[in-house]
Protein backbone atom coordinates (compact mmCIF):
# COMPACT_ATOMS: atom_id res chain seq x y z
CA UNK A 1 0.00 0.00 0.00
CA UNK A 2 1.48 3.16 -1.25
CA UNK A 3 0.59 6.76 0.37
CA UNK A 4 1.13 9.88 -2.43
CA UNK A 5 1.43 13.17 -0.13
CA UNK A 6 1.24 16.66 -2.57
CA UNK A 7 3.59 19.30 -1.69
CA UNK A 8 1.77 21.85 -3.65
CA UNK A 9 -1.78 20.77 -2.31
CA UNK A 10 -4.00 23.04 0.03
CA UNK A 11 -4.71 20.73 2.40
CA UNK A 12 -1.73 20.32 5.26
CA UNK A 13 0.25 17.28 5.07
CA UNK A 14 -0.38 15.60 8.02
CA UNK A 15 -4.13 15.75 6.85
CA UNK A 16 -3.37 14.34 3.50
CA UNK A 17 -1.42 11.76 5.28
CA UNK A 18 -4.57 10.93 7.86
CA UNK A 19 -6.93 10.84 4.98
CA UNK A 20 -4.92 8.41 3.09
CA UNK A 21 -4.08 5.89 5.74
CA UNK A 22 -8.07 6.06 6.44
CA UNK A 23 -8.68 5.91 2.70
CA UNK A 24 -6.54 2.79 3.03
CA UNK A 25 -8.09 1.03 6.17
CA UNK A 26 -11.78 1.79 4.61
CA UNK A 27 -10.62 -0.47 1.12
CA UNK A 28 -8.76 -2.58 2.90
CA UNK A 29 -6.01 -2.34 1.43
CA UNK A 30 -4.37 -2.51 5.38
CA UNK A 31 -6.25 -4.00 8.18
CA UNK A 32 -6.28 -4.68 12.01
CA UNK A 33 -3.36 -6.06 13.12
CA UNK A 34 -1.06 -4.85 10.23
CA UNK A 35 2.09 -3.01 11.39
CA UNK A 36 2.89 0.43 9.95
CA UNK A 37 6.12 1.96 9.72
CA UNK A 38 7.85 3.93 12.02
CA UNK A 39 7.58 7.47 12.38
CA UNK A 40 11.18 7.74 11.14
CA UNK A 41 10.84 6.05 8.28
CA UNK A 42 7.64 7.73 7.08
CA UNK A 43 9.01 11.11 7.67
CA UNK A 44 12.39 10.30 5.75
CA UNK A 45 10.68 8.60 2.84
CA UNK A 46 8.00 11.20 2.08
CA UNK A 47 10.96 13.71 3.04
CA UNK A 48 8.74 15.28 5.45
CA UNK A 49 9.59 16.44 8.91
CA UNK A 50 9.26 13.83 11.62
CA UNK A 51 6.93 15.65 13.61
CA UNK A 52 4.23 16.37 10.61
CA UNK A 53 4.38 12.72 10.51
CA UNK A 54 4.05 12.43 14.54
CA UNK A 55 0.72 14.74 14.16
CA UNK A 56 -0.57 12.65 11.91
CA UNK A 57 -0.11 9.85 13.89
CA UNK A 58 -1.04 11.65 16.95
CA UNK A 59 -4.53 11.96 15.02
CA UNK A 60 -4.80 8.64 13.56
CA UNK A 61 -4.47 7.49 17.59
CA UNK A 62 -6.97 9.33 18.66
CA UNK A 63 -9.57 8.64 16.14
CA UNK A 64 -8.66 4.83 17.24
CA UNK A 65 -7.47 4.14 13.57
CA UNK A 66 -3.89 3.14 14.52
CA UNK A 67 -2.29 1.96 17.90
CA UNK A 68 1.53 2.06 19.22
CA UNK A 69 2.43 -0.90 21.03
CA UNK A 70 5.84 0.37 22.71
CA UNK A 71 8.43 -0.44 21.14
CA UNK A 72 6.79 -3.32 18.89
CA UNK A 73 5.91 -0.01 16.70
CA UNK A 74 2.16 1.12 15.08
CA UNK A 75 -0.23 -1.16 14.17
CA UNK A 76 -3.33 -0.78 12.39
CA UNK A 77 -6.59 -1.01 15.38
CA UNK A 78 -8.73 -4.25 15.89
CA UNK A 79 -11.53 -1.76 15.37
CA UNK A 80 -9.64 0.83 12.64
CA UNK A 81 -12.54 0.30 9.79
CA UNK A 82 -15.47 1.57 11.94
CA UNK A 83 -13.57 4.08 13.50
CA UNK A 84 -12.99 5.87 10.13
CA UNK A 85 -16.61 6.03 9.40
CA UNK A 86 -16.79 8.41 12.50
CA UNK A 87 -16.32 11.92 11.42
CA UNK A 88 -15.36 14.11 13.86
CA UNK A 89 -15.45 17.03 11.36
CA UNK A 90 -19.13 16.32 10.70
CA UNK A 91 -20.01 16.00 14.49
CA UNK A 92 -18.21 19.53 15.50
CA UNK A 93 -19.93 20.87 12.43
CA UNK A 94 -23.46 19.83 13.41
CA UNK A 95 -22.81 21.14 17.19
CA UNK A 96 -21.66 24.00 16.32
CA UNK A 97 -25.23 24.51 13.76
CA UNK A 98 -27.06 23.47 17.02
CA UNK A 99 -25.40 26.11 19.11
CA UNK A 100 -25.63 28.91 16.34
CA UNK A 101 -29.19 28.37 15.92
CA UNK A 102 -30.02 28.23 19.85
CA UNK A 103 -27.98 31.89 19.77
CA UNK A 104 -29.64 33.46 16.98
CA UNK A 105 -33.16 32.63 18.54
CA UNK A 106 -32.00 34.66 21.49
CA UNK A 107 -31.15 37.43 19.46
CA UNK A 108 -27.41 37.41 19.48
CA UNK A 109 -26.22 38.73 15.84
CA UNK A 110 -23.98 37.16 13.88
CA UNK A 111 -20.61 38.93 14.24
CA UNK A 112 -21.34 38.96 18.23
CA UNK A 113 -21.87 35.33 17.76
CA UNK A 114 -18.05 35.52 15.71
CA UNK A 115 -16.24 37.36 18.38
CA UNK A 116 -17.62 35.44 21.21
CA UNK A 117 -16.79 32.48 19.53
CA UNK A 118 -12.91 33.93 19.04
CA UNK A 119 -13.33 34.97 21.99
CA UNK A 120 -14.15 31.54 23.83
CA UNK A 121 -11.59 29.68 21.28
CA UNK A 122 -9.08 32.20 22.20
CA UNK A 123 -9.20 31.84 26.33
CA UNK A 124 -9.15 27.80 25.37
CA UNK A 125 -5.80 27.94 23.13
CA UNK A 126 -4.05 30.56 26.18
CA UNK A 127 -4.96 28.25 28.85
CA UNK A 128 -4.27 24.69 26.78
CA UNK A 129 -7.70 22.98 27.54
CA UNK B 1 61.37 -20.85 0.32
CA UNK B 2 58.12 -22.67 -0.37
CA UNK B 3 56.50 -20.08 2.04
CA UNK B 4 58.01 -17.19 -0.17
CA UNK B 5 56.58 -18.86 -3.74
CA UNK B 6 53.00 -19.30 -1.68
CA UNK B 7 52.99 -15.87 -0.48
CA UNK B 8 54.27 -14.53 -4.29
CA UNK B 9 51.18 -16.62 -5.48
CA UNK B 10 48.76 -14.90 -2.81
CA UNK B 11 50.04 -11.81 -3.70
CA UNK B 12 49.65 -12.14 -7.26
CA UNK B 13 45.98 -13.24 -6.40
CA UNK B 14 45.32 -9.89 -4.72
CA UNK B 15 46.56 -7.76 -7.18
CA UNK B 16 44.92 -9.36 -10.22
CA UNK B 17 41.33 -9.74 -7.86
CA UNK B 18 40.42 -6.43 -6.64
CA UNK B 19 43.15 -4.26 -9.21
CA UNK B 20 42.11 -6.16 -12.81
CA UNK B 21 39.25 -8.43 -12.38
CA UNK B 22 37.25 -5.50 -10.22
CA UNK B 23 37.84 -3.10 -11.75
CA UNK B 24 36.92 -4.42 -15.09
CA UNK B 25 33.33 -5.90 -14.03
CA UNK B 26 32.93 -2.03 -12.74
CA UNK B 27 33.62 -1.08 -16.78
CA UNK B 28 31.36 -4.04 -18.32
CA UNK B 29 28.48 -2.69 -15.70
CA UNK B 30 28.73 1.24 -16.36
CA UNK B 31 28.76 0.10 -20.40
CA UNK B 32 26.26 -2.14 -20.16
CA UNK B 33 23.93 1.07 -18.34
CA UNK B 34 25.30 3.61 -20.78
CA UNK B 35 24.44 1.51 -24.10
CA UNK B 36 21.37 -0.12 -22.55
CA UNK B 37 20.18 2.98 -21.12
CA UNK B 38 21.30 6.34 -22.74
CA UNK B 39 20.65 9.71 -21.65
CA UNK B 40 18.31 10.33 -24.65
CA UNK B 41 16.03 8.02 -23.02
CA UNK B 42 16.85 7.94 -19.51
CA UNK B 43 17.38 11.81 -18.78
CA UNK B 44 16.62 11.36 -14.70
CA UNK B 45 19.62 8.82 -14.51
CA UNK B 46 22.08 11.68 -15.97
CA UNK B 47 21.72 14.71 -14.15
CA UNK B 48 25.17 16.02 -15.42
CA UNK B 49 26.38 16.41 -18.82
CA UNK B 50 27.72 13.26 -20.40
CA UNK B 51 31.15 14.67 -20.71
CA UNK B 52 31.53 14.50 -17.34
CA UNK B 53 30.75 11.25 -16.62
CA UNK B 54 33.36 10.21 -19.57
CA UNK B 55 35.61 12.20 -18.02
CA UNK B 56 35.17 10.49 -14.19
CA UNK B 57 35.03 7.03 -15.99
CA UNK B 58 38.57 7.95 -17.69
CA UNK B 59 40.49 9.16 -14.08
CA UNK B 60 38.66 5.98 -12.82
CA UNK B 61 40.34 3.84 -15.59
CA UNK B 62 43.83 5.66 -14.95
CA UNK B 63 43.93 5.49 -11.29
CA UNK B 64 43.23 1.42 -11.65
CA UNK B 65 46.25 1.03 -14.59
CA UNK B 66 48.63 3.13 -11.85
CA UNK B 67 47.24 0.63 -8.65
CA UNK B 68 47.84 -1.93 -10.92
CA UNK B 69 51.20 -0.94 -11.79
CA UNK B 70 52.41 -0.29 -8.65
CA UNK B 71 51.34 -3.79 -7.68
CA UNK B 72 53.07 -5.39 -10.17
CA UNK B 73 56.46 -3.23 -8.81
CA UNK B 74 55.62 -4.36 -5.41
CA UNK B 75 55.55 -8.08 -6.66
CA UNK B 76 59.10 -7.52 -8.52
CA UNK B 77 60.66 -5.88 -5.06
CA UNK B 78 59.84 -8.77 -3.27
CA UNK B 79 60.67 -11.37 -5.38
CA UNK B 80 63.96 -9.75 -6.45
CA UNK B 81 64.83 -9.45 -2.64
CA UNK B 82 64.51 -5.85 -1.94
CA UNK B 83 61.78 -6.28 -0.17
CA UNK B 84 62.10 -9.21 2.77
CA UNK B 85 59.59 -11.58 4.70
CA UNK B 86 59.26 -8.85 7.56
CA UNK B 87 57.74 -7.06 4.84
CA UNK B 88 55.12 -9.37 3.59
CA UNK B 89 52.22 -8.43 6.20
CA UNK B 90 52.83 -4.42 6.07
CA UNK B 91 53.12 -4.44 2.07
CA UNK B 92 49.87 -6.37 1.41
CA UNK B 93 47.88 -4.94 4.09
CA UNK B 94 49.14 -1.21 2.86
CA UNK B 95 48.40 -2.10 -0.47
CA UNK B 96 44.80 -3.28 -0.19
CA UNK B 97 43.97 0.03 0.87
CA UNK B 98 45.51 1.65 -2.00
CA UNK B 99 43.65 -0.56 -3.85
CA UNK B 100 40.61 0.50 -2.67
CA UNK B 101 41.40 3.98 -4.04
CA UNK B 102 39.75 3.83 -6.78
CA UNK B 103 36.53 2.53 -5.44
CA UNK B 104 36.65 5.29 -3.31
CA UNK B 105 36.33 7.19 -5.82
CA UNK B 106 33.62 5.88 -7.24
CA UNK B 107 31.88 6.32 -4.00
CA UNK B 108 32.49 9.86 -3.74
CA UNK B 109 31.21 10.50 -7.14
CA UNK B 110 27.91 8.17 -6.57
CA UNK B 111 27.20 10.34 -3.25
CA UNK B 112 27.43 13.47 -6.04
CA UNK B 113 25.62 12.07 -8.55
CA UNK B 114 22.94 11.23 -5.92
CA UNK B 115 22.58 14.92 -4.67
CA UNK B 116 22.17 16.12 -8.39
CA UNK B 117 19.76 14.13 -8.84
CA UNK B 118 17.50 15.33 -5.59
CA UNK B 119 18.61 18.46 -6.43
CA UNK B 120 17.46 18.06 -10.14
CA UNK B 121 14.05 16.76 -8.84
CA UNK B 122 10.65 18.63 -9.67
CA UNK B 123 8.07 16.30 -8.55
CA UNK B 124 5.34 17.88 -6.04
CA UNK B 125 4.37 14.68 -4.79
CA UNK B 126 6.11 11.97 -2.95
CA UNK B 127 5.32 8.57 -2.48
CA UNK B 128 5.77 6.20 0.79
CA UNK B 129 4.90 2.24 1.07
CA UNK B 130 2.91 2.20 4.07
CA UNK B 131 5.03 -0.84 5.58
CA UNK B 132 8.18 -0.91 8.34
CA UNK B 133 10.79 -2.21 6.99
CA UNK B 134 12.95 -4.38 9.52
CA UNK B 135 16.01 -5.08 9.98
CA UNK B 136 15.70 -8.66 10.87
CA UNK B 137 13.62 -9.12 7.70
CA UNK B 138 16.47 -8.28 5.68
CA UNK B 139 19.15 -10.66 7.65
CA UNK B 140 19.02 -13.88 5.90
CA UNK B 141 18.57 -16.06 8.65
CA UNK B 142 21.36 -19.04 8.39
CA UNK B 143 24.02 -16.07 8.24
CA UNK B 144 22.44 -13.94 10.87
CA UNK B 145 22.87 -16.85 13.24
CA UNK B 146 26.42 -17.57 12.33
CA UNK B 147 27.36 -13.97 12.67
CA UNK B 148 26.17 -14.06 15.99
CA UNK B 149 27.61 -17.31 16.99
CA UNK B 150 30.51 -16.47 15.62
CA UNK B 151 30.66 -13.29 17.33
CA UNK B 152 29.72 -14.91 20.94
CA UNK B 153 32.87 -17.64 20.32
CA UNK B 154 35.36 -15.35 19.31
CA UNK B 155 34.29 -13.25 22.58
CA UNK B 156 34.14 -16.46 25.12
CA UNK B 157 37.62 -17.24 23.07
CA UNK B 158 39.21 -13.15 23.57
CA UNK B 159 38.42 -13.48 27.40
CA UNK B 160 39.87 -16.71 27.97
CA UNK B 161 42.82 -15.53 26.15
CA UNK B 162 42.99 -12.72 28.26
CA UNK B 163 42.81 -15.08 31.17
CA UNK B 164 45.08 -17.83 30.35
CA UNK B 165 47.52 -15.97 27.92
CA UNK B 166 51.31 -15.39 28.85
CA UNK B 167 50.96 -11.95 27.53
CA UNK B 168 51.54 -12.28 23.93
CA UNK B 169 47.60 -12.28 22.45
CA UNK B 170 45.43 -9.44 22.72
CA UNK B 171 42.50 -10.86 23.39
CA UNK B 172 40.07 -7.72 24.50
CA UNK B 173 41.94 -5.15 21.62
CA UNK B 174 41.27 -7.89 18.68
CA UNK B 175 37.73 -7.83 20.28
CA UNK B 176 37.30 -4.09 20.13
CA UNK B 177 38.10 -4.31 16.77
CA UNK B 178 35.74 -6.34 15.55
CA UNK B 179 33.02 -5.25 18.09
CA UNK B 180 33.82 -1.63 16.14
CA UNK B 181 33.50 -3.34 12.85
CA UNK B 182 30.51 -4.68 13.55
CA UNK B 183 29.06 -1.44 15.05
CA UNK B 184 30.09 0.21 11.87
CA UNK B 185 28.22 -2.53 9.64
CA UNK B 186 25.50 -2.24 11.94
CA UNK B 187 25.16 1.47 11.46
CA UNK B 188 25.55 1.49 7.42
CA UNK B 189 22.90 -0.76 7.58
CA UNK B 190 20.45 1.26 9.45
CA UNK B 191 21.04 4.37 7.36
CA UNK B 192 20.20 2.20 4.26
CA UNK B 193 17.15 0.84 6.12
CA UNK B 194 15.74 4.14 7.94
CA UNK B 195 17.55 6.78 6.36
CA UNK B 196 16.87 9.43 3.60
CA UNK B 197 16.11 7.58 0.18
CA UNK B 198 19.13 8.88 -1.53
CA UNK B 199 17.44 7.98 -5.37
CA UNK B 200 14.58 9.87 -5.12
CA UNK B 201 13.23 7.94 -8.58
CA UNK B 202 14.68 4.76 -7.44
CA UNK B 203 11.33 2.41 -6.88
CA UNK B 204 10.62 0.63 -3.85
CA UNK B 205 11.02 -2.88 -5.10
CA UNK B 206 14.46 -1.70 -6.07
CA UNK B 207 15.53 0.10 -2.93
CA UNK B 208 14.65 -3.14 -0.92
CA UNK B 209 16.56 -5.83 -3.17
CA UNK B 210 19.40 -3.19 -3.07
CA UNK B 211 19.10 -3.42 1.48
CA UNK B 212 18.92 -6.95 0.81
CA UNK B 213 21.93 -7.13 -1.36
CA UNK B 214 24.53 -4.62 1.26
CA UNK B 215 22.98 -6.39 4.20
CA UNK B 216 24.10 -9.93 3.01
CA UNK B 217 27.34 -8.68 1.66
CA UNK B 218 28.02 -7.12 5.46
CA UNK B 219 27.18 -9.62 7.18
CA UNK B 220 29.21 -12.20 5.00
CA UNK B 221 32.69 -9.96 5.64
CA UNK B 222 31.55 -9.39 9.31
CA UNK B 223 31.52 -13.43 9.57
CA UNK B 224 34.95 -13.40 7.20
CA UNK B 225 36.69 -10.64 9.44
CA UNK B 226 35.47 -12.70 12.67
CA UNK B 227 36.68 -15.74 11.51
CA UNK B 228 40.10 -14.29 10.60
CA UNK B 229 40.95 -13.16 13.85
CA UNK B 230 39.31 -16.00 15.60
CA UNK B 231 41.67 -17.91 13.72
CA UNK B 232 44.71 -15.87 14.43
CA UNK B 233 44.25 -15.47 18.00
CA UNK B 234 43.54 -19.27 18.54
CA UNK B 235 46.50 -19.40 16.49
CA UNK B 236 48.83 -17.24 18.44
CA UNK B 237 47.66 -18.64 21.73
CA UNK B 238 48.43 -22.34 20.97
CA UNK B 239 51.93 -20.62 19.36
CA UNK B 240 50.97 -22.64 16.20
CA UNK B 241 54.02 -22.12 13.47
CA UNK B 242 51.70 -20.72 10.07
CA UNK B 243 52.61 -18.73 7.39
CA UNK B 244 50.38 -15.35 8.82
CA UNK B 245 51.42 -13.11 5.93
CA UNK B 246 49.99 -15.98 3.20
CA UNK B 247 46.68 -16.27 5.29
CA UNK B 248 46.29 -12.24 5.85
CA UNK B 249 46.48 -12.10 2.17
CA UNK B 250 44.01 -14.70 0.99
CA UNK B 251 41.54 -12.92 4.04
CA UNK B 252 41.72 -9.74 2.35
CA UNK B 253 40.87 -11.31 -0.98
CA UNK B 254 38.03 -13.13 0.65
CA UNK B 255 36.73 -10.04 2.20
CA UNK B 256 37.19 -8.04 -1.45
CA UNK B 257 35.38 -10.88 -3.28
CA UNK B 258 32.62 -11.08 -0.35
CA UNK B 259 32.44 -7.23 -0.17
CA UNK B 260 32.26 -6.43 -4.06
CA UNK B 261 29.03 -4.42 -5.15
CA UNK B 262 26.14 -5.87 -6.75
CA UNK B 263 26.83 -5.25 -10.54
CA UNK B 264 23.61 -6.72 -11.67
CA UNK B 265 20.82 -4.81 -12.73
CA UNK B 266 17.84 -7.59 -12.96
CA UNK B 267 16.12 -6.24 -9.77
CA UNK B 268 17.08 -2.26 -11.09
CA UNK B 269 13.36 -0.76 -12.42
CA UNK B 270 14.99 1.91 -15.25
CA UNK B 271 11.34 2.68 -16.16
CA UNK B 272 11.59 5.52 -13.40
CA UNK B 273 14.82 7.25 -15.21
CA UNK B 274 12.55 7.73 -17.99
CA UNK B 275 11.14 11.23 -19.30
CA UNK B 276 7.89 12.20 -17.50
CA UNK B 277 5.22 12.14 -20.06
CA UNK B 278 3.57 15.90 -21.02
CA UNK B 279 -0.08 16.22 -19.46
CA UNK B 280 -2.28 17.91 -21.87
Amino acid sequence: MQVTIDVDSSTPLFAQLVQQVKQAVQSDQITAGDPLPSIRQLANDLELNNKTVAKAYRLLERDSVIQTKGYRGTFVHPEAKDNCAIDLEQAAMSQLDHTISSLRKAGITDSEIRIAFGNVMNNRTIKGD
Amino acid sequence: MTLDILFYIAFFGQIVLISFIMPRKIDKAAHYVLNNFPAENYPKLYPMPYENYEKQYKYFVLLCRAVLIIGVVLLGLFVSGVFGSDMQRAVPLGYFFVQYLPLIMIEISSRKHLKLMRNDEARTTRKAVLQPRRFIDFVPPRIGIAAIFLYISFAILAIFVELFDTGTSNGFSNLAIITLADIFFLGIIFWNLYGKNQDPYRSNETRLEQIRSLTKSLFLINIAATSFAFLTLLVNFLSIEVAESISLVCYLQLVALLGMPSLKFDHVDFDVYKKDEAVI
